[in-house]
Protein backbone atom coordinates (compact mmCIF):
# COMPACT_ATOMS: atom_id res chain seq x y z
CA UNK A 1 0.00 0.00 0.00
CA UNK A 2 2.97 2.14 0.36
CA UNK A 3 2.79 3.00 -3.67
CA UNK A 4 -0.61 4.82 -2.98
CA UNK A 5 0.64 6.65 0.24
CA UNK A 6 3.58 8.07 -1.93
CA UNK A 7 1.24 8.41 -4.79
CA UNK A 8 -0.73 11.03 -2.48
CA UNK A 9 1.86 12.95 -0.94
CA UNK A 10 3.36 13.54 -4.58
CA UNK A 11 0.11 15.31 -4.59
CA UNK A 12 -0.11 17.15 -1.89
CA UNK A 13 3.63 18.51 -2.65
CA UNK A 14 2.81 19.30 -6.15
CA UNK A 15 -0.03 21.55 -4.63
CA UNK A 16 1.79 22.94 -2.13
CA UNK A 17 4.23 24.26 -4.87
CA UNK A 18 1.36 25.41 -6.70
CA UNK A 19 0.33 27.63 -3.92
CA UNK A 20 3.58 28.82 -3.99
CA UNK A 21 3.92 29.90 -7.33
CA UNK A 22 0.64 31.89 -7.10
CA UNK A 23 2.57 34.44 -5.38
CA UNK A 24 4.32 34.88 -8.52
CA UNK A 25 4.06 38.52 -9.55
CA UNK A 26 2.28 37.89 -13.34
CA UNK A 27 2.64 40.50 -15.69
CA UNK A 28 -0.85 39.68 -17.43
CA UNK A 29 -3.54 37.26 -16.37
CA UNK A 30 -3.57 34.11 -18.28
CA UNK A 31 -0.68 31.99 -16.24
CA UNK A 32 -2.45 32.81 -13.12
CA UNK A 33 -5.82 31.68 -14.50
CA UNK A 34 -3.45 28.20 -15.59
CA UNK A 35 -2.23 27.64 -12.53
CA UNK A 36 -5.98 27.78 -11.34
CA UNK A 37 -7.16 25.22 -13.66
CA UNK A 38 -3.72 22.80 -13.11
CA UNK A 39 -4.31 23.43 -8.82
CA UNK A 40 -8.15 21.86 -9.64
CA UNK A 41 -6.96 18.96 -11.85
CA UNK A 42 -4.24 18.05 -9.04
CA UNK A 43 -6.98 18.31 -6.33
CA UNK A 44 -9.44 16.50 -8.60
CA UNK A 45 -6.54 13.73 -8.93
CA UNK A 46 -6.21 13.16 -5.34
CA UNK A 47 -9.69 12.34 -4.88
CA UNK A 48 -9.71 10.11 -7.71
CA UNK A 49 -6.94 8.31 -5.52
CA UNK A 50 -9.31 8.53 -2.94
CA UNK A 51 -11.61 6.41 -4.32
CA UNK A 52 -9.36 3.18 -4.72
CA UNK A 53 -10.73 0.86 -2.46
CA UNK A 54 -7.91 -0.93 0.21
CA UNK A 55 -9.25 -4.03 -1.69
CA UNK A 56 -9.12 -3.02 -4.87
CA UNK A 57 -6.76 -5.56 -7.32
CA UNK A 58 -3.62 -4.89 -7.29
CA UNK A 59 -3.58 -3.68 -11.35
CA UNK A 60 -6.00 -1.02 -10.80
CA UNK A 61 -4.13 0.33 -7.43
CA UNK A 62 -1.04 0.53 -9.27
CA UNK A 63 -2.40 1.73 -12.84
CA UNK A 64 -4.48 4.40 -10.73
CA UNK A 65 -1.00 5.79 -9.05
CA UNK A 66 0.95 5.29 -12.46
CA UNK A 67 -1.72 7.67 -14.54
CA UNK A 68 -1.15 9.66 -11.36
CA UNK A 69 2.79 9.57 -11.82
CA UNK A 70 2.20 10.15 -15.76
CA UNK A 71 -0.14 13.21 -15.14
CA UNK A 72 3.13 14.74 -13.15
CA UNK A 73 5.47 13.89 -15.80
CA UNK A 74 3.07 15.99 -18.10
CA UNK A 75 2.17 18.99 -15.64
CA UNK A 76 4.88 20.04 -13.28
CA UNK A 77 7.27 21.40 -16.60
CA UNK A 78 3.80 23.25 -17.54
CA UNK A 79 4.13 24.86 -13.80
CA UNK A 80 7.94 25.30 -14.66
CA UNK A 81 6.82 27.08 -18.28
CA UNK A 82 4.50 28.95 -16.13
CA UNK A 83 7.20 30.09 -13.66
CA UNK A 84 9.17 31.14 -16.34
CA UNK A 85 6.85 33.04 -18.44
CA UNK A 86 7.15 35.62 -15.78
CA UNK A 87 10.89 35.89 -16.39
CA UNK A 88 11.35 40.02 -17.37
CA UNK A 89 13.83 38.54 -20.27
CA UNK A 90 10.57 38.23 -22.02
CA UNK A 91 9.37 40.59 -24.76
CA UNK A 92 6.42 41.47 -23.00
CA UNK A 93 5.69 44.43 -25.30
CA UNK A 94 5.05 41.68 -27.73
CA UNK A 95 2.49 39.79 -26.07
CA UNK A 96 -0.63 41.85 -26.66
CA UNK A 97 0.02 42.01 -30.50
CA UNK A 98 0.76 37.73 -30.25
CA UNK A 99 -2.04 37.41 -27.98
CA UNK A 100 -4.40 39.26 -30.84
CA UNK A 101 -2.82 36.68 -33.46
CA UNK A 102 -3.83 33.92 -31.36
CA UNK A 103 -7.45 35.31 -30.72
CA UNK A 104 -7.91 35.89 -34.54
CA UNK A 105 -7.03 32.08 -35.55
CA UNK A 106 -8.09 30.18 -32.18
CA UNK A 107 -11.27 32.02 -31.48
CA UNK A 108 -11.34 34.97 -28.66
CA UNK A 109 -11.35 32.62 -26.10
CA UNK A 110 -7.93 32.12 -26.31
CA UNK A 111 -5.63 32.46 -23.43
CA UNK A 112 -1.89 32.95 -24.45
CA UNK A 113 1.47 32.07 -22.03
CA UNK A 114 4.45 32.88 -23.45
CA UNK A 115 7.56 31.68 -21.83
CA UNK A 116 11.16 31.81 -22.28
CA UNK A 117 12.80 28.09 -22.04
CA UNK A 118 15.87 26.56 -21.68
CA UNK A 119 16.10 24.58 -24.77
CA UNK A 120 17.21 25.86 -28.01
CA UNK A 121 14.05 25.49 -30.31
CA UNK A 122 10.91 27.21 -30.01
CA UNK A 123 7.84 24.62 -29.14
CA UNK A 124 4.32 24.54 -27.91
CA UNK A 125 2.58 22.20 -25.69
CA UNK A 126 -0.27 20.83 -27.49
CA UNK A 127 -3.63 21.52 -26.24
CA UNK A 128 -4.32 19.80 -22.63
CA UNK A 129 -7.62 18.71 -21.80
CA UNK A 130 -7.16 20.33 -17.97
CA UNK A 131 -5.81 23.45 -19.71
CA UNK A 132 -8.74 24.44 -22.66
CA UNK A 133 -8.49 27.15 -24.97
CA UNK A 134 -4.28 27.73 -23.56
CA UNK A 135 -1.84 28.20 -26.25
CA UNK A 136 1.85 27.78 -24.70
CA UNK A 137 4.53 29.00 -26.84
CA UNK A 138 8.34 28.38 -25.44
CA UNK A 139 10.90 30.46 -27.04
CA UNK A 140 14.70 30.09 -26.59
CA UNK A 141 15.74 32.38 -23.46
CA UNK A 142 18.63 33.77 -25.48
CA UNK A 143 16.51 34.69 -27.65
CA UNK A 144 13.40 35.39 -25.52
CA UNK A 145 13.68 39.41 -25.99
CA UNK A 146 14.37 39.29 -29.65
CA UNK A 147 11.32 39.97 -31.42
CA UNK A 148 12.72 39.21 -34.69
CA UNK A 149 12.32 35.65 -33.82
CA UNK A 150 8.63 36.45 -33.11
CA UNK A 151 7.85 35.21 -36.62
CA UNK A 152 8.57 31.40 -35.19
CA UNK A 153 5.87 31.98 -32.58
CA UNK A 154 3.50 31.64 -36.12
CA UNK A 155 4.80 28.15 -36.49
CA UNK A 156 3.93 27.05 -33.02
CA UNK A 157 0.42 28.58 -33.72
CA UNK A 158 -0.08 26.61 -36.46
CA UNK A 159 0.24 23.35 -34.20
CA UNK A 160 -2.27 24.73 -32.01
CA UNK A 161 -4.30 25.63 -34.57
CA UNK A 162 -3.97 21.80 -36.21
CA UNK A 163 -4.98 20.30 -33.26
CA UNK A 164 -8.00 22.42 -32.42
CA UNK A 165 -9.34 22.75 -36.00
CA UNK A 166 -8.81 18.31 -35.77
CA UNK A 167 -7.18 19.18 -39.39
CA UNK A 168 -4.64 15.37 -39.05
CA UNK A 169 -8.53 14.32 -39.46
CA UNK A 170 -8.33 15.60 -43.29
CA UNK A 171 -5.39 13.32 -44.11
CA UNK A 172 -5.71 10.54 -41.68
CA UNK A 173 -7.08 8.12 -44.91
CA UNK A 174 -5.26 9.92 -47.39
CA UNK A 175 -1.97 9.07 -45.44
CA UNK A 176 -3.36 5.40 -44.81
CA UNK A 177 -3.58 4.66 -48.65
CA UNK A 178 -0.83 6.08 -49.41
CA UNK A 179 1.12 4.13 -47.55
CA UNK A 180 -0.27 1.00 -48.32
CA UNK A 181 -0.33 2.42 -52.23
CA UNK A 182 3.30 2.80 -51.85
CA UNK A 183 3.71 -0.58 -50.18
CA UNK A 184 2.42 -2.71 -52.43
CA UNK A 185 3.79 -0.64 -55.67
CA UNK A 186 7.30 0.59 -55.50
CA UNK A 187 8.31 -0.30 -51.97
CA UNK A 188 7.12 -3.96 -51.93
CA UNK A 189 10.55 -5.48 -52.78
CA UNK A 190 11.96 -3.48 -49.44
CA UNK A 191 8.88 -4.90 -47.33
CA UNK A 192 9.22 -8.47 -49.09
CA UNK A 193 12.93 -8.93 -47.73
CA UNK A 194 11.65 -7.72 -44.11
CA UNK A 195 8.56 -9.70 -44.42
CA UNK A 196 9.69 -12.64 -46.62
CA UNK A 197 5.88 -14.68 -45.66
CA UNK A 198 4.09 -11.90 -46.84
CA UNK A 199 1.78 -11.63 -49.33
CA UNK A 200 0.25 -7.85 -50.91
CA UNK A 201 -3.50 -9.16 -50.72
CA UNK A 202 -2.14 -8.84 -46.41
CA UNK A 203 -1.58 -5.29 -46.73
CA UNK A 204 -5.52 -5.20 -47.51
CA UNK A 205 -6.85 -7.33 -45.14
CA UNK A 206 -7.07 -6.28 -41.51
CA UNK A 207 -4.69 -8.58 -39.86
CA UNK A 208 -3.69 -6.71 -36.90
CA UNK A 209 -0.17 -7.90 -37.24
CA UNK A 210 0.36 -6.67 -40.64
CA UNK A 211 -0.98 -3.49 -39.63
CA UNK A 212 1.53 -2.84 -37.13
CA UNK A 213 4.20 -3.59 -39.56
CA UNK A 214 3.54 0.00 -40.84
CA UNK A 215 2.15 1.62 -38.12
CA UNK A 216 5.05 4.04 -37.63
CA UNK A 217 5.16 5.28 -41.01
CA UNK A 218 1.54 6.33 -40.67
CA UNK A 219 2.43 7.88 -37.54
CA UNK A 220 5.20 9.67 -38.72
CA UNK A 221 3.71 10.68 -42.69
CA UNK A 222 0.57 12.55 -40.38
CA UNK A 223 3.50 14.36 -37.91
CA UNK A 224 5.27 15.62 -41.30
CA UNK A 225 2.17 16.78 -42.45
CA UNK A 226 1.81 18.77 -39.48
CA UNK A 227 5.17 20.17 -39.16
CA UNK A 228 4.60 20.84 -43.02
CA UNK A 229 1.43 23.11 -42.56
CA UNK A 230 2.95 24.76 -39.70
CA UNK A 231 5.95 26.20 -41.41
CA UNK A 232 3.24 27.05 -44.40
CA UNK A 233 0.87 28.75 -41.62
CA UNK A 234 4.07 30.82 -40.38
CA UNK A 235 5.02 31.72 -43.66
CA UNK A 236 1.29 32.97 -44.07
CA UNK A 237 1.41 34.73 -41.26
CA UNK A 238 4.80 36.35 -41.36
CA UNK A 239 5.88 36.26 -45.17
CA UNK A 240 9.20 36.64 -45.67
CA UNK A 241 10.22 37.66 -41.80
CA UNK A 242 9.67 34.00 -41.27
CA UNK A 243 11.72 33.04 -43.53
CA UNK A 244 14.61 35.09 -41.86
CA UNK A 245 14.05 33.80 -38.30
CA UNK A 246 14.02 30.55 -39.67
CA UNK A 247 17.41 30.45 -41.12
CA UNK A 248 18.56 32.66 -38.15
CA UNK A 249 17.62 30.24 -35.42
CA UNK A 250 18.43 26.87 -37.31
CA UNK A 251 21.04 26.78 -39.94
CA UNK A 252 23.21 24.93 -40.68
CA UNK A 253 21.72 22.39 -38.77
CA UNK A 254 23.78 20.21 -36.29
CA UNK A 255 24.94 16.85 -37.69
CA UNK A 256 23.18 13.75 -37.40
CA UNK A 257 20.07 11.77 -38.11
CA UNK A 258 17.27 14.09 -39.05
CA UNK A 259 14.37 13.59 -36.58
CA UNK A 260 11.82 11.28 -38.14
CA UNK A 261 8.74 13.37 -36.93
CA UNK A 262 10.07 16.25 -39.26
CA UNK A 263 10.71 16.14 -42.90
CA UNK A 264 14.07 16.26 -43.64
CA UNK A 265 15.55 19.86 -43.52
CA UNK A 266 16.41 19.82 -48.00
CA UNK A 267 12.53 18.86 -48.43
CA UNK A 268 11.39 21.21 -45.59
CA UNK A 269 13.26 24.26 -47.21
CA UNK A 270 12.07 22.58 -50.69
CA UNK A 271 8.87 22.88 -49.76
CA UNK A 272 8.99 26.54 -47.97
CA UNK A 273 10.38 27.92 -51.75
CA UNK A 274 7.51 25.90 -53.07
CA UNK A 275 4.91 27.69 -50.64
CA UNK A 276 6.61 31.09 -50.45
CA UNK A 277 6.14 31.39 -54.72
CA UNK A 278 2.67 30.24 -54.05
CA UNK A 279 2.38 33.20 -51.49
CA UNK A 280 4.05 35.71 -52.97
CA UNK A 281 6.52 35.60 -50.80
CA UNK A 282 10.40 36.54 -51.72
CA UNK A 283 12.64 33.68 -50.59
CA UNK A 284 16.26 35.22 -49.35
CA UNK A 285 19.32 34.51 -51.44
CA UNK A 286 21.27 31.56 -50.35
CA UNK A 287 18.63 30.58 -48.42
CA UNK A 288 18.66 27.11 -49.78
CA UNK A 289 22.40 26.62 -49.67
CA UNK A 290 22.30 27.71 -46.18
CA UNK A 291 21.43 24.27 -44.52
CA UNK A 292 23.20 21.19 -44.66
CA UNK A 293 22.39 17.63 -45.67
CA UNK A 294 20.62 15.77 -42.50
CA UNK A 295 21.77 11.46 -42.47
CA UNK A 296 19.10 9.77 -43.40
CA UNK A 297 18.41 5.95 -41.05
CA UNK A 298 20.38 3.00 -41.94
CA UNK A 299 18.15 0.24 -39.89
CA UNK A 300 16.53 -1.74 -42.93
CA UNK A 301 12.69 -1.40 -41.21
CA UNK A 302 13.47 2.23 -40.30
CA UNK A 303 15.00 3.54 -43.32
CA UNK A 304 11.85 1.83 -45.56
CA UNK A 305 8.63 3.23 -43.33
CA UNK A 306 10.49 6.54 -43.02
CA UNK A 307 10.83 7.12 -46.79
CA UNK A 308 7.13 5.89 -47.11
CA UNK A 309 6.50 8.88 -44.60
CA UNK A 310 8.34 10.88 -46.54
CA UNK A 311 6.98 10.19 -50.04
CA UNK A 312 3.45 10.45 -48.31
CA UNK A 313 3.56 13.65 -46.73
CA UNK A 314 5.42 15.10 -49.80
CA UNK A 315 2.36 14.55 -51.57
CA UNK A 316 0.16 16.15 -49.32
CA UNK A 317 2.25 19.43 -49.35
CA UNK A 318 0.45 21.21 -52.20
CA UNK A 319 -3.19 20.89 -50.08
CA UNK A 320 -1.66 21.72 -47.34
CA UNK A 321 -0.51 25.16 -48.40
CA UNK A 322 -4.06 25.78 -49.31
CA UNK A 323 -5.48 24.62 -46.11
CA UNK A 324 -2.80 27.41 -44.14
CA UNK A 325 -3.88 30.05 -46.87
CA UNK A 326 -7.56 28.98 -46.85
CA UNK A 327 -7.67 29.16 -42.75
CA UNK A 328 -5.85 32.79 -42.86
CA UNK A 329 -7.75 34.39 -45.26
CA UNK A 330 -11.01 33.29 -43.56
CA UNK A 331 -9.39 34.26 -40.05
CA UNK A 332 -8.69 37.71 -41.71
CA UNK A 333 -5.44 37.32 -40.31
CA UNK A 334 -3.51 40.52 -41.25
CA UNK A 335 -0.98 39.58 -44.03
CA UNK A 336 2.23 41.60 -45.27
CA UNK A 337 1.67 44.77 -46.75
CA UNK A 338 4.26 45.85 -48.78
CA UNK A 339 3.40 49.55 -48.21
CA UNK A 340 3.06 49.39 -44.84
CA UNK A 341 6.42 47.66 -44.60
CA UNK A 342 8.34 49.95 -46.43
CA UNK A 343 6.90 52.85 -44.41
CA UNK A 344 7.79 51.42 -41.24
CA UNK A 345 11.58 50.50 -42.54
CA UNK A 346 12.18 54.00 -43.51
CA UNK A 347 11.02 55.29 -40.36
CA UNK A 348 13.32 52.67 -38.32
CA UNK A 349 16.24 53.31 -40.78
CA UNK A 350 16.10 57.10 -41.71
CA UNK A 351 14.52 58.87 -38.52
CA UNK A 352 15.06 56.25 -35.78
CA UNK A 353 11.59 56.51 -34.47
CA UNK A 354 9.18 53.55 -34.18
CA UNK A 355 6.11 53.77 -35.98
CA UNK A 356 3.56 56.66 -34.90
CA UNK A 357 0.75 54.68 -36.25
CA UNK A 358 -1.14 51.47 -35.57
CA UNK A 359 0.36 48.94 -37.56
CA UNK A 360 -0.10 45.01 -38.09
CA UNK A 361 2.90 42.35 -36.21
CA UNK A 362 3.76 41.34 -39.59
CA UNK A 363 4.80 44.59 -41.37
CA UNK A 364 6.76 45.45 -38.10
CA UNK A 365 8.74 42.38 -37.88
CA UNK A 366 8.95 42.31 -41.62
CA UNK A 367 10.40 46.03 -41.55
CA UNK A 368 12.50 45.26 -39.04
CA UNK A 369 13.85 42.08 -40.45
CA UNK A 370 14.49 44.49 -43.62
CA UNK A 371 16.39 46.70 -41.72
CA UNK A 372 18.38 43.90 -39.74
CA UNK A 373 19.64 42.87 -43.17
CA UNK A 374 20.53 46.03 -44.09
CA UNK A 375 24.39 45.92 -43.96
CA UNK A 376 25.16 49.92 -43.92
CA UNK A 377 22.07 50.25 -41.09
CA UNK A 378 22.86 53.79 -39.41
CA UNK A 379 26.36 53.48 -40.01
CA UNK A 380 26.26 57.15 -41.46
CA UNK A 381 24.91 58.59 -37.98
CA UNK A 382 27.66 58.48 -35.56
CA UNK A 383 25.50 58.71 -32.34
CA UNK A 384 24.66 55.21 -33.07
CA UNK A 385 27.72 53.06 -32.28
CA UNK A 386 28.28 49.46 -33.95
CA UNK A 387 27.75 47.83 -30.71
CA UNK A 388 24.42 49.80 -29.95
CA UNK A 389 22.93 48.91 -33.65
CA UNK A 390 20.90 45.45 -32.65
CA UNK A 391 19.81 46.66 -29.42
CA UNK A 392 18.26 49.76 -30.74
CA UNK A 393 16.81 47.89 -33.60
CA UNK A 394 15.07 45.32 -31.27
CA UNK A 395 14.24 48.81 -29.28
CA UNK A 396 12.27 50.41 -32.56
CA UNK A 397 10.72 46.58 -33.30
CA UNK A 398 9.51 46.47 -29.68
CA UNK A 399 8.58 50.17 -29.22
CA UNK A 400 6.63 49.62 -32.65
CA UNK A 401 4.59 46.71 -31.16
CA UNK A 402 3.23 49.14 -27.53
CA UNK A 403 2.33 51.70 -29.98
CA UNK A 404 0.14 49.76 -32.54
CA UNK A 405 -1.43 48.32 -28.98
CA UNK A 406 -1.90 51.47 -27.68
CA UNK A 407 -3.95 52.44 -30.99
CA UNK A 408 -5.54 49.48 -31.22
CA UNK A 409 -6.95 49.44 -26.94
CA UNK A 410 -7.52 53.34 -27.91
CA UNK A 411 -9.71 52.38 -31.03
CA UNK A 412 -11.23 49.82 -28.96
CA UNK A 413 -12.16 52.25 -25.52
CA UNK A 414 -15.87 53.62 -26.17
CA UNK B 1 -14.76 24.01 -18.81
CA UNK B 2 -17.14 26.09 -21.21
CA UNK B 3 -20.35 24.15 -22.27
CA UNK B 4 -19.12 24.22 -25.79
CA UNK B 5 -16.22 21.91 -24.86
CA UNK B 6 -18.58 19.26 -22.63
CA UNK B 7 -20.56 19.24 -25.83
CA UNK B 8 -17.96 18.59 -28.29
CA UNK B 9 -16.75 15.87 -25.83
CA UNK B 10 -19.77 14.33 -25.79
CA UNK B 11 -19.17 13.33 -29.32
CA UNK B 12 -16.00 12.61 -29.25
CA UNK B 13 -14.28 9.41 -30.35
CA UNK B 14 -11.09 7.39 -28.80
CA UNK B 15 -7.87 9.58 -30.29
CA UNK B 16 -4.54 7.95 -29.46
CA UNK B 17 -3.39 11.59 -28.58
CA UNK B 18 -6.04 12.47 -26.09
CA UNK B 19 -4.05 13.72 -22.93
CA UNK B 20 -6.44 12.57 -20.66
CA UNK B 21 -7.63 9.29 -21.75
CA UNK B 22 -5.32 7.76 -19.46
CA UNK B 23 -6.69 9.35 -16.63
CA UNK B 24 -10.13 8.63 -17.67
CA UNK B 25 -9.99 4.89 -18.45
CA UNK B 26 -8.19 4.48 -15.01
CA UNK B 27 -11.20 6.55 -13.11
CA UNK B 28 -13.33 4.26 -14.97
CA UNK B 29 -11.50 1.48 -14.05
CA UNK B 30 -11.66 2.76 -10.48
CA UNK B 31 -15.87 3.11 -10.09
CA UNK B 32 -15.82 -0.29 -11.92
CA UNK B 33 -14.23 -2.02 -9.24
CA UNK B 34 -15.96 -0.30 -6.48
CA UNK B 35 -19.50 -0.63 -7.68
CA UNK B 36 -18.35 -4.61 -7.85
CA UNK B 37 -17.58 -4.14 -3.94
CA UNK B 38 -20.68 -2.23 -3.29
CA UNK B 39 -18.39 0.57 -2.60
CA UNK B 40 -19.95 3.53 -4.52
CA UNK B 41 -22.10 3.54 -7.62
CA UNK B 42 -20.50 6.53 -9.09
CA UNK B 43 -20.70 6.14 -13.64
CA UNK B 44 -19.63 9.16 -13.93
CA UNK B 45 -16.57 8.13 -15.94
CA UNK B 46 -17.69 4.79 -16.68
CA UNK B 47 -20.75 6.70 -19.20
CA UNK B 48 -17.75 9.14 -20.68
CA UNK B 49 -15.39 6.36 -21.63
CA UNK B 50 -18.29 4.46 -22.76
CA UNK B 51 -19.40 7.24 -24.94
CA UNK B 52 -15.71 7.54 -26.64
CA UNK B 53 -15.90 3.62 -27.30
CA UNK B 54 -19.14 3.79 -28.84
CA UNK B 55 -18.48 6.92 -30.88
CA UNK B 56 -15.25 5.33 -32.65
CA UNK B 57 -17.00 2.00 -33.61
CA UNK B 58 -19.95 1.88 -36.44
CA UNK B 59 -22.12 -0.66 -36.11
CA UNK B 60 -24.13 -2.20 -39.23
CA UNK B 61 -27.27 -2.12 -38.43
CA UNK B 62 -27.82 -4.93 -41.09
CA UNK B 63 -26.19 -7.50 -39.38
CA UNK B 64 -22.71 -6.86 -40.93
CA UNK B 65 -18.97 -6.25 -39.40
CA UNK B 66 -18.57 -3.52 -37.03
CA UNK B 67 -16.57 -0.70 -39.02
CA UNK B 68 -14.01 1.35 -37.15
CA UNK B 69 -13.84 5.26 -37.00
CA UNK B 70 -10.58 5.33 -35.06
CA UNK B 71 -7.54 6.48 -36.88
CA UNK B 72 -4.84 3.72 -37.31
CA UNK B 73 -2.90 4.76 -34.31
CA UNK B 74 -5.72 4.38 -32.00
CA UNK B 75 -7.11 1.13 -33.26
CA UNK B 76 -3.61 -0.64 -32.69
CA UNK B 77 -3.49 1.04 -29.25
CA UNK B 78 -7.01 -0.69 -28.72
CA UNK B 79 -5.95 -3.90 -30.03
CA UNK B 80 -2.76 -3.95 -27.80
CA UNK B 81 -5.00 -2.90 -24.64
CA UNK B 82 -7.55 -5.75 -25.71
CA UNK B 83 -5.11 -8.08 -26.51
CA UNK B 84 -3.82 -7.51 -22.65
CA UNK B 85 -7.05 -7.86 -21.16
CA UNK B 86 -8.54 -10.91 -22.80
CA UNK B 87 -5.38 -12.84 -22.09
CA UNK B 88 -6.80 -15.95 -23.36
CA UNK B 89 -8.13 -14.90 -26.64
CA UNK B 90 -6.58 -14.07 -29.86
CA UNK B 91 -7.20 -10.98 -31.65
CA UNK B 92 -6.25 -12.15 -35.06
CA UNK B 93 -8.17 -8.98 -37.46
CA UNK B 94 -9.73 -5.58 -36.78
CA UNK B 95 -13.19 -7.33 -37.19
CA UNK B 96 -12.08 -9.50 -33.60
CA UNK B 97 -11.01 -6.76 -32.16
CA UNK B 98 -14.29 -4.35 -32.60
CA UNK B 99 -16.52 -7.00 -31.65
CA UNK B 100 -14.63 -7.43 -28.52
CA UNK B 101 -14.86 -3.41 -28.05
CA UNK B 102 -18.07 -3.61 -28.90
CA UNK B 103 -19.65 -5.88 -26.24
CA UNK B 104 -16.92 -3.90 -23.78
CA UNK B 105 -18.81 -0.47 -24.89
CA UNK B 106 -22.23 -2.49 -23.81
CA UNK B 107 -21.19 -3.64 -20.40
CA UNK B 108 -20.03 0.12 -19.74
CA UNK B 109 -22.98 1.32 -20.99
CA UNK B 110 -24.88 -0.71 -18.83
CA UNK B 111 -27.71 -0.10 -16.08
CA UNK B 112 -26.02 -2.21 -13.82
CA UNK B 113 -22.74 -3.41 -14.30
CA UNK B 114 -22.86 -5.70 -10.44
CA UNK B 115 -25.73 -7.46 -11.93
CA UNK B 116 -22.73 -9.28 -14.72
CA UNK B 117 -19.36 -9.40 -12.05
CA UNK B 118 -17.46 -11.48 -14.82
CA UNK B 119 -17.95 -9.44 -17.79
CA UNK B 120 -17.47 -6.25 -15.44
CA UNK B 121 -13.91 -7.63 -14.08
CA UNK B 122 -13.33 -8.43 -18.09
CA UNK B 123 -14.45 -3.94 -18.64
CA UNK B 124 -12.37 -3.06 -15.78
CA UNK B 125 -9.25 -4.70 -16.87
CA UNK B 126 -9.90 -3.42 -20.33
CA UNK B 127 -10.07 0.17 -18.80
CA UNK B 128 -6.28 -0.59 -16.81
CA UNK B 129 -5.30 -2.12 -19.61
CA UNK B 130 -6.22 1.15 -22.29
CA UNK B 131 -4.92 3.69 -19.73
CA UNK B 132 -1.82 1.69 -19.85
CA UNK B 133 -1.25 1.42 -23.58
CA UNK B 134 -2.48 5.01 -24.19
CA UNK B 135 0.61 5.87 -21.72
CA UNK B 136 3.38 3.81 -23.89
CA UNK B 137 1.94 5.48 -26.83
CA UNK B 138 2.33 8.77 -25.33
CA UNK B 139 5.88 8.40 -24.20
CA UNK B 140 6.74 6.68 -27.80
CA UNK B 141 5.47 10.19 -29.38
CA UNK B 142 8.20 12.30 -26.81
CA UNK B 143 10.82 9.88 -27.68
CA UNK B 144 10.74 11.14 -30.93
CA UNK B 145 12.02 14.69 -29.75
CA UNK B 146 15.71 14.21 -29.08
CA UNK B 147 16.72 15.10 -25.91
CA UNK B 148 19.96 16.70 -25.01
CA UNK B 149 22.89 14.90 -26.20
CA UNK B 150 24.50 14.95 -22.40
CA UNK B 151 21.20 14.49 -20.27
CA UNK B 152 20.88 10.95 -18.85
Amino acid sequence: MSTIVHARKRLNAVLSEIDRLKQSEFPYAHPRDGLELLDGMFKKQQSVLGKVSPSAPANVTHNACSTSLYQLHVYVPILGFILRSTNVRNAFEAYPLLLRLAQSVMGTDTKLIVSSEWEFSPFVYRSMTDLPGFVLIGLPAPESSNPLLIPLAGHELGHSVWETERFSAKFEKQIEDGILGELKGNRWQDYLSLYPQSKKSDLDGTDMFVRSTWLPAYTWALLQSEEIFCDFFGLCLFAESYLHAFAYLISPGTSGQRPLRYPNITRRIAHLVDAAKKMAVSVPPGFKSDFADEIEPVEPATKLLVSIADTVSDSLASNLIRLAQDFAKEKTVPTRNLAQVSDIYDKFRKMIVPTSAQQSLTDILNAGWNCDLEPDLWKNVPQVKPEQRDRILRDLILKSMEVSEVHERTMESP
Amino acid sequence: MSSELVSSQSNQGLRALDPDLPFLASEAAIDIDNLLSNRSKELTAIRRLASRLNNSIKLDTAGGPPRSLMDPAMLTVLGEAMGEALKNQSLQTVEDLLDEATKIAKVLSSEDLSQSPVESKQARDFCVALSRAVMVYHKSIRDLRPSHPFRR
